[in-house]
């Protein structure tokens, strides 16, 4: 059986690498999401334009740890999703209420994922960015979704 | 099946722990040994391509535990890095080319 494909906002990434656990040592939703992804639950696609947002925060709140954080990735270089075009970015403007979320959009589009991961409940699970990503065949969900959508949780009556 | 001999040097307080471990479960060493050595291969293989996301909070959650770094701050700072980065690299390509069109 294929495993779904899944294309993570840098939100839910930065989320599930740096807290897996509350201060209490409780898994937080990131750890049961990073956990499902550890236990082979799904696959993960990655934007190029992802990764560059990655490596900017490392720098400037991980500084010391970068390097190694940027080795650990080197091999998985050659299979992150290619940088939109300005004409792709251009075209899913209309659909995001903060053109800074556009080449992310536009990234997810290009991954072609079964399901887009996002926390941002402003642009990616707004109206009109759902109707791009119904338009194209990809659900989004939240952490909570993806728990949802692999069982590990009820959905909420509201969606 | 035919089994194949390898000999692994190990420290001796491994072996004192293998042995002990062995003795828990009432099995011989050698089998212990070799499940142990299955089980590695086999997540070896099931991780082959898939993105180091352990060894990356390993790196990095403790870090943030340690500075008392919250999930809202490091969200905040990425949406920062969004918007300087759509600044900074692709904000002059798309509008460039959005003139063109209108011109055209």
């Amino acid at each position: 059986m294929s495993q779904k494909r899944v294309f993570p906002d840098t939100g839910v990434l930065l989320a599930m690498v740096v807290f897996p656990r509350d201060r209490a040592g409780l898994p937080t939703l990131a750890g049961e999401v990073l956990a499902l992804y550890e236990a082979g639950a799904f696959e993960l696609v990655v934007g190029r334009a992802v990764v560059d947002e990655l490596d900017e925060v490392l720098d400037e709140r991980f500084p010391a740890q970068r390097l190694q954080a940027a080795s650990l990735l080197m091999p998985y270089s050659d299979r992150l999703v290619r940088l939109p075009t300005p004409a792709e970015i251009g075209a899913v403007l209309p659909f995001c209420n903060d053109p800074a979320d556009a080449p992310i959009v536009a990234s997810a589009i290009i991954a072609r994922p079964e399901v887009v991961l996002s926390n941002d409940m402003r642009t990616f699970h707004a109206a009109r960015a759902k109707a791009l990503w119904q338009e194209h065949g990809i659900a989004v969900e939240s952490l909570y979704g993806l728990l949802c959508l692999f069982g590990r949780r009820e959905r909420k009556a509201d969606g | 099946m035919e089994a194949r001999r390898i000999t692994v040097r190990v420290p001796p307080e491994l072996h004192k722990r293998l042995s002990s471990l062995a003795r828990e479960r009432s099995v011989s060493l050698n089998t212990l040994a070799s499940e142990a050595l299955e089980d590695y291969v086999e997540s070896e293989v099931a991780g082959q391509g898939r993105l180091p996301l352990k060894q990356l909070s390993a790196l990095l959650a403790p870090v943030a535990e340690a500075a008392s770094l919250s999930e809202e701050e490091l969200l905040n700072q990425a949406r920062q890095v969004r918007l300087r980065i759509w600044r900074e690299r692709y904000q002059q390509a798309v509008r460039s080319l959005s003139e063109q069109e209108k011109s055209s």
